[in-house]
């Protein structure tokens, strides 16, 4: 019986780059990403802020607490997922 | 277009409008002594709300349209010594109703208070639907 070689990520024929964005993986990447980006306009709020620029002060906090709500929503699709992960690990075989 | 901060992002323009009016109103009770020519007398200024995008289902909150000038005529002081006197020796007080921009002040940080209100309630919202079935 032959073995089919494990291919690099990325490098094998049906190659995830021509694949259409579906699928779980690609909705946490996506959400992954937007989470990134709200943190990154929070820390630009922010450091706009602090050097006196044209900000005021609920623009900043309305900013963190919307990386924080993503954040949190985003860690609580993990643990979901971890649980999903753990609790097929845990089928007795 | 409606995401999930869409109520946070409305509750934010609210409180940035306050921002704004609570701004004017201090200029013009900074200015309740200001006095000036006939020609060019100090006026109080008067901030007008704009709804954004009113044929979205829900808005999207508020806007500063334009900042207006109070009409009327200026209180003539009489101050025969001032510089900026006419020829019967008055300076143009400034037009600025004081009681009123005192009730201004109170509607602007009550309508900052109310905004941070219902940004606080959309925030205790959304932190409750993400512990959904926790």
């Amino acid at each position: 019986m032959a073995v089919t070689p494990i291919t690099a990520i990325g490098t094998s024929a049906t190659g995830a780059a021509n694949k259409a964005p579906s699928g779980f993986g690609d909705a946490i990447a996506r959400g992954i990403e937007n989470v990134s980006n709200l943190q990154s306009s929070a820390d630009s709020a922010l450091s706009q802020f602090a050097a006196g620029g044209n900000v005021q002060i609920h623009e900043v906090m309305a900013a963190t607490s919307k990386a924080t709500l993503g954040m949190q929503v985003m860690v609580e699709m993990r643990n979901r997922a971890l649980e999903a992960y753990q609790q097929i690990m845990n089928i007795q075989v | 277009m409606s995401g999930p901060f869409t109520s946070l992002d409305i509750a934010l323009t609210g409180m940035g409008f306050a921002h704004y009016w609570q701004e004017t109103v201090s200029h013009n009770i900074a200015n309740i002594n200001t006095v000036s020519t006939f020609d060019k007398p100090f006026r109080a200024r008067m901030v007008v709300a704009q709804p954004i995008d009113p044929s979205s289902a829900s808005g999207g909150g508020v806007a500063v349209a334009e900042v207006l000038e109070q009409g009327g005529d200026p209180t003539p002081l009489f101050q025969p010594d001032s510089p900026l006197a006419n020829a019967d020796g008055f300076v143009a007080g400034p037009v600025v109703d004081l009681a009123g921009q005192m009730s201004d002040l109170i509607l602007s940080s009550r309508m900052y208070q109310a905004n941070i209100s219902v940004h606080k309630e959309a925030r205790d919202a959304l932190e409750a639907a993400a512990n959904l079935g926790k």
